[in-house]
């Protein structure tokens, strides 16, 4: 399970992002709190992103075999392709 | 090297052995996997024979939508044309989306999977044969019946999204809605079992060695693919359940009058719908990643960003339902979120058209059928995936929305990214399962007459979006400048036909199949299913030590026909297959397969019959199939998990391995985690209706009174957990009897379901009437959903106790045992949730 | 009713439709040059020289071709979109004319709304609007799901039972403009039509003053039509101010004889296609909900459909 859990970790987190947002939005919907929390809750995530991407990518310099490597760039462009969606989706608080 | 397993990875080193192999063995194989003739072919589990008829008889779905909607493109060529009366019409459309989305495309790529990916991972078969068999029956008997309502008018009619309340029964009072319910309903169950099957295959039947940085691309799709199906599919099966209970008795989920929503059903609906798009787009880009590296002779370019893209839509996938929804009026904000998840899941789609692209320009590819279509499916999704974009943008929605522009950028994505890449393998892998090659030169008259009619028919159709022309509209008025537009399309439709009738006449000349003197490897590919095989698959089952193992070892395949890897033999005189670990695909045991049966057949057949029954209210007949269903079931169930006297068996090269071993390491362990996730998922989605309804219409719920009995309910639960805990406890100990484990899980049954039926009660003696308001209906749904669950449980602990007195419970662990002891812990945690859920939601007034 | 060229959605005729074809133009630009992009770098790697195709083949091509430049063009379409978006559903002030529209199978029920919110007009398949301000339209349903959608003043917007969506349109010079519902809604979906027509301010005022007072006013005696109209069972259905026909359930007929179409936006609106209308409306719009009135003569036929023609 952790060798899932290390891959999908950047996908999983841009899943928890999304879904969190979008009940942040539907409890206050229309008003300036849900605007706040969702633009904190997305600097929150794309911090916890780029961080866990540092520990993969020192992981990755020690990694045993070229399958713990390989597996490794995998996560780590996963995180890559979660941060920007991340992003995209903290900007409807800001221009929405 | 590190080992997932502690196997150690030098073993492999032994292979290929060096001594020669007996004749002998073969022939064993052979005598062992041969598939019964005359009417026992009935009950035929192989993947070999199963496959083809999946991916045949989803064929013969896409030939029948495909006539739907050339008579569809007939009726619409000129304004106001009496071809399809507007009632014949409404049932056309309708059935020409449901049949070409869950009786074409779901099933092809899963008949695909199965027919493939054994030989692809050099497998003997895929972990369950006869849940393929059943997924397969199902399928084949519900879909033809399903399909058959349209020759006697009863054909659903509220187009493929079933919107109440138009599909409600104050509009929709005929059964035609029932149709698409439950027929639907009970081939999305269909196509589950066929997902579980495929996701535990992939990730437990691969050759040693294939570690996931070495699996093809199609597995890795088909992987991303049944993942997403266990996830996806519960919504629309809730939704489903949800708008049948109210159809049938009246409870108002989607009635505004009565506290319900109809947005729910979009939200649950398009939860799935969107995803589906996904699942079907991403096992044909498995299979165009697969063959554009064959065709282009060389190795793909940016496999690891291949494989971040399939996992990235995976993913991505779920964040876009509501872009189907922009126009129904929802906070901007909340749209802002679809528009951008619709924009980050075009990313991983670019990222594998290029990646096409570069390997085409690295490598020599041949001008040949399947070049042609994966190239011209290629441009054709492009096309789609910008006009996606451009529907991705909110205020550009709100005008293309519902129009032809919508159907133009569909069909795009659709048939580019699935239908093309389809009619490729067709070419590429019919080598694998006929004697006599597909013609070359009919073969690229086919693809010019496809591309170009597709090209005909949906290029100008996007014009006829823009200048106004809604979806679904049996006619149209003369005098708005949409006949020309619409004349071509009718046209394109035509020639798109006769491509496909040329394919089918190629079909009828050229296509012989067999599954021994198959004409092979015709466009060079270096992947395992290129080995010679026969019904066993492969001789032996190779160490892979590369992507494409056929080209990096040009003697490989002759030592696997020799004999010189795994398995060459087999080693309990039974069907099996080598149990791998999912990342590094360490050996870990050997798993006896079961063989031929004729329950799957029978079992399918009366879920089947259960369903299409009672949709035409033969309501006894149609309860009489239940328990012939559950017994054909079990019957094929009560083969499963035995042990044979080898504890350990060689595998070749003195490697031993077990024949029997549970928990993580087992594939049924895997299996039961899957069908747990989706129960899951349906509890989950359950959840989400009940808030979700509750959030919109807050003035028709009241708060329970005596919420204190979520307590001894959820107590009792708690003691059923501990119980069942308990016994997978004394299952290991030494002292304990024959029974007192099985006693254990039975009290836990016991436990639990008195639990439930104190919940049940004390619920009902509150007085939410399920006809007034949704909270009832809802807390009625919740409570019957966990009845389900309890229906399995009593089941199971009979079928337990059965098997403990015929001694087949095997100490110190036992498969059987183990699922139900897994589905015990579940149920116990559903129901506690159900009862809080009810009880304390609304908290306040 | 509206032509089909130009494109009603590219050639808009308010500030809503107008920002969205606008869009739409910058869209249909974004598509080709990704299109050009995609296809001259196929044509390069299947037939370009060696050279290049070397270039091509490589993994930096994915990650300029298929992440970044997408990357960039996704990323300017999103954060203009989110921005029109903002724009175009910013809050309503309150002061704007408010009209209330309600989805039926398969028509429209209009009703004008004061200041206070009552509905002080009452009319149906056609709305009145006047040019260079924004019109607020409530859209509900009173069945199952239908869409609003008038393309050259404005995108579509879902009428949902339980629900109210608020949409504005704008015109800006006199004209008409027509709709169609975009939301399947059952058995004649295709054959629900509506027409807005827009007109100067000043025009547009007189045109509510006289209205306003017809509601308030009998009209003149109808004569034999009129008799008919009642005996007849057309007002259970429909309803003509002043009169004794105060049906509901059908579209409001007081001010039908104005009106551009028959049936919702699918027949001219003349004393043949009325009198055919009343004879038989189920050949010509299948399941609507008026019976047909096979048993009236011609002679009544042409009564009924004279009296109608004096309704405006």
């Amino acid at each position: 399970m952790r060798f899932w859990r290390n891959l999908l970790d950047g996908l999983i987190l841009w899943t928890a992002h999304f879904f969190a947002i979008l009940i942040i939005a539907s409890l206050w919907p229309g008003t300036l709190l849900a605007r706040i929390l969702v633009l904190m809750a997305t600097i929150l995530a794309l911090a916890i992103a780029g961080w866990h991407s540092m520990l993969v990518l020192r992981n990755m310099r020690a990694a045993p075999d070229d399958f713990t490597r390989w597996s490794g760039g995998l996560a780590l462009l996963g995180y890559a392709l979660a941060g920007t969606a991340i992003l995209y989706q903290g900007l409807p608080s800001l221009l929405a | 090297m590190t080992s997932e397993t502690g196997f150690d990875p030098k073993l492999y080193d032994r292979f290929p052995t060096a001594e020669a192999r007996s004749q002998s063995e073969v022939e064993e194989l052979e005598r062992i996997w041969a598939a019964p003739r005359g009417w026992r072919r009935l009950t035929i589990v192989n993947n070999n024979y199963v496959g083809l008829w999946y991916v045949a008889t989803a064929f013969l779905f896409f030939l029948l939508a495909g006539v739907l909607a050339l008579v569809i493109r007939t009726q619409l060529a000129l304004p106001l044309l009496g071809v399809l009366p507007q009632e014949t019409y409404n049932q056309f459309f309708t059935m020409h989306g449901t049949v070409m989305m869950f009786l074409f495309a779901v099933p092809m790529m899963e008949a695909i999977g199965v027919m493939l990916l054994p030989q692809m991972l050099a497998a003997r078969d895929l972990p369950f044969p006869r849940l393929s068999a059943y997924a397969f029956w199902a399928y084949f008997v519900g879909g033809l019946c399903f399909f058959c309502s349209i020759f006697v008018g009863l054909a659903p009619n509220g187009g493929w999204f079933m919107y109440p309340p138009l599909t409600s029964t104050t509009y929709s009072p005929g059964i035609n809605a029932d149709f698409w319910l439950l027929g639907i309903g009970f081939i999305e169950i269909s196509a589950i079992a066929g997902a579980i099957e495929i996701l535990v295959g992939i990730l437990k039947t691969r050759a040693p060695g294939m570690t996931l940085a070495r699996m093809p691309l199609f597995a890795w799709a088909m992987l991303v693919f049944a993942g997403m199906i266990l996830i996806a599919f519960p919504a629309v099966i809730l939704a489903t359940l949800l708008l049948e209970l109210e159809r049938a008795l009246n409870w108002p989920f989607f009635d505004a009058t009565r506290g319900g929503d109809p947005m729910l059903w979009q939200h649950l609906f398009w939860f799935f719908g969107h995803p589906e798009v996904y699942i079907i787009f991403l096992p044909a880009a498995g299979l165009v990643s697969m063959m554009v590296a064959s065709l282009a002779k060389t190795e793909l370019v940016g496999y690891q960003l291949i494989v971040l893209a399939l996992l990235g839509t995976g993913f991505l996938s779920f964040g876009v339902w509501a872009h189907h929804m922009f126009a129904t009026g929802m906070p901007t904000l909340s749209v802002g979120f679809f528009a951008a998840a619709s924009m980050s899941v075009s990313l991983p789609a670019g990222i594998q058209v290029f990646s096409w692209i570069a390997t085409l320009a690295v490598g020599k590819p041949s001008y040949n059928t399947p070049t042609l279509f994966v190239v011209g499916g290629l441009v054709t999704f492009v096309m789609g995936g910008l006009t996606g974009v451009m529907v991705a943008m909110v205020p550009f929605d709100w005008q293309a929305h519902d129009t032809h522009f919508i159907v133009a950028h569909l069909h795009y994505v659709l048939i580019g990214g699935a239908v093309f890449p389809v009619f490729a393998a067709f070419y590429y892998w019919s080598g694998m399962a006929s004697r006599r090659r597909l013609s070359e030169r009919m073969g690229r008259w086919v693809f010019w007459l496809m591309f170009a009619g597709m090209h005909i028919t949906f290029l100008p159709m996007h014009l006829t979006g823009l200048m106004g022309m809604p979806r679904r509209v049996y006619t149209y008025l003369p005098g708005k400048d949409w006949e020309w537009t619409n004349l071509l399309s009718t046209v394109g439709a035509f020639i798109l036909a006769a491509g496909i009738l040329l394919f089918l006449i190629d079909l009828a000349r050229n296509f012989r199949f067999t599954t021994e003197n198959d004409v092979g490897n015709l466009y060079g590919g270096g992947t395992l299913e290129w080995l010679p095989t026969g019904l066993y698959s492969t001789r032996s089952i190779p160490v892979v030590k590369s992507r494409q193992p056929l080209w990096d070892d040009p003697k490989l395949a002759r030592h696997v026909a020799e004999g010189r890897y795994l398995l060459p033999y087999s080693a309990t005189g039974r069907r099996e297959t080598l149990i791998t670990s999912p990342v590094r695909a360490e050996p870990q045991y050997l798993q006896v397969m079961v063989g031929p049966s004729v329950w799957p057949f029978l079992g399918a057949v009366f879920t089947a019959g259960f369903f299409l029954l009672l949709t035409v209210q033969a309501y006894a007949l149609s309860i009489a199939c239940l328990p012939l269903a559950t017994l054909s079931i079990l019957r094929w169930l009560w083969d499963t998990d035995r042990q044979v006297p080898q504890k350990e068996v060689d595998v070749g090269a003195g490697i031993m391995l077990p024949t029997y071993v549970t928990g993580p390491r087992a594939h049924g362990w895997w299996a039961t985690i899957c069908v747990l996730v989706v129960a899951g998922m349906i509890f989950l989605m359950a959840v989400f209706s009940y808030l979700f309804v509750y959030g919109i219409h807050p003035s028709f719920w009241t708060i329970p009174t005596d919420r204190w009995w979520a307590f001894p309910v959820a107590a009792g639960y708690a003691a059923g957990a501990s119980l069942t805990l308990y016994g997978r406890h004394l299952m290991g100990r030494e002292g304990a009897s024959k029974w007192s484990p099985t006693a254990a899980l039975l009290f836990a049954s016991a436990f639990i379901i008195a639990s439930f039926a104190t919940d049940w009660f004390t619920w009902q003696a509150q007085g939410f009437d399920p006809e007034v308001s949704a909270q009832g209906a809802f807390a009625q749904a919740m409570l019957a959903l966990e009845g389900q669950m309890i229906a399995v449980i009593v089941l199971m602990a009979g079928y337990l106790a059965a098997r403990t007195a015929s001694g087949l419970v095997t100490r110190p662990r036992n498969t059987t045992f183990d699922v139900v002891s897994l589905f015990l812990l579940y149920t116990a945690a559903q129901g506690t949730a159900t009862a809080i859920l009810l009880r304390f939601f609304p908290a306040s007034g | 009713m509206f032509e089909g060229w130009p494109p009603p959605i590219l050639d808009p005729a308010g500030p809503y439709a107008g920002s969205i074809a606008t869009l739409s133009w910058i869209l249909f630009a974004m598509a080709a040059v990704v299109m050009i992009v995609v296809l001259g770098a196929l044509y390069l790697a299947l037939f370009g020289r060696r050279t290049i195709q070397s270039k091509l083949g490589g993994k930096t091509v994915i990650w300029l071709g298929g992440v970044a430049f997408p990357a960039v063009v996704l990323t300017i379409l999103l954060v203009y979109g989110l921005s029109l978006t903002r724009h175009l559903s910013s809050p309503v002030n309150g002061n704007e004319l408010r009209v209330r529209i309600t989805g039926e199978m398969w028509w429209w029920r209009v009703a004008y709304l004061d200041q206070r919110g009552r509905e002080v007009i009452q009319d149906a398949n056609e709305l009145h609007i006047p040019t260079g301000r924004p019109i607020v339209l409530e859209l509900e349903s009173a069945d199952v799901i239908h869409s609003f959608w008038v393309p050259r003043l404005s995108g579509k917007l879902d009428m949902i039972p339980g629900r109210r969506n608020l949409m504005r349109i704008q015109a800006d010079a006199p004209g008409i403009f027509g709709g169609q519902c975009a939301e399947f809604c059952g058995g004649a979906h295709a054959l629900m039509g509506f027409t807005v027509i827009a007109h100067e301010p000043a025009r547009f005022a007189r045109l509510i003053e006289a209205r306003r007072k017809r509601e308030r006013e009998a009209p003149a005696d109808g004569g034999t039509g009129a008799q008919l109209f009642e005996t007849a069972g057309c007002a259970a259905c429909h309803r003509i101010a002043g009169t004794g026909a105060n049906g509901l359930a059908g579209p409001d007929l007081t001010y039908v004889a104005t009106r551009r179409t028959l049936g919702a936006g699918i027949l001219p609106n003349n004393r043949g296609t009325m009198i055919g209308w009343i004879g038989n409306s189920q050949a010509i719009k299948l399941n609507n909900k008026m019976p047909p009135y096979t048993v009236l003569s011609a002679e009544q036929l042409t009564e009924l459909a004279v009296y109608l023609e004096s309704q405006k």
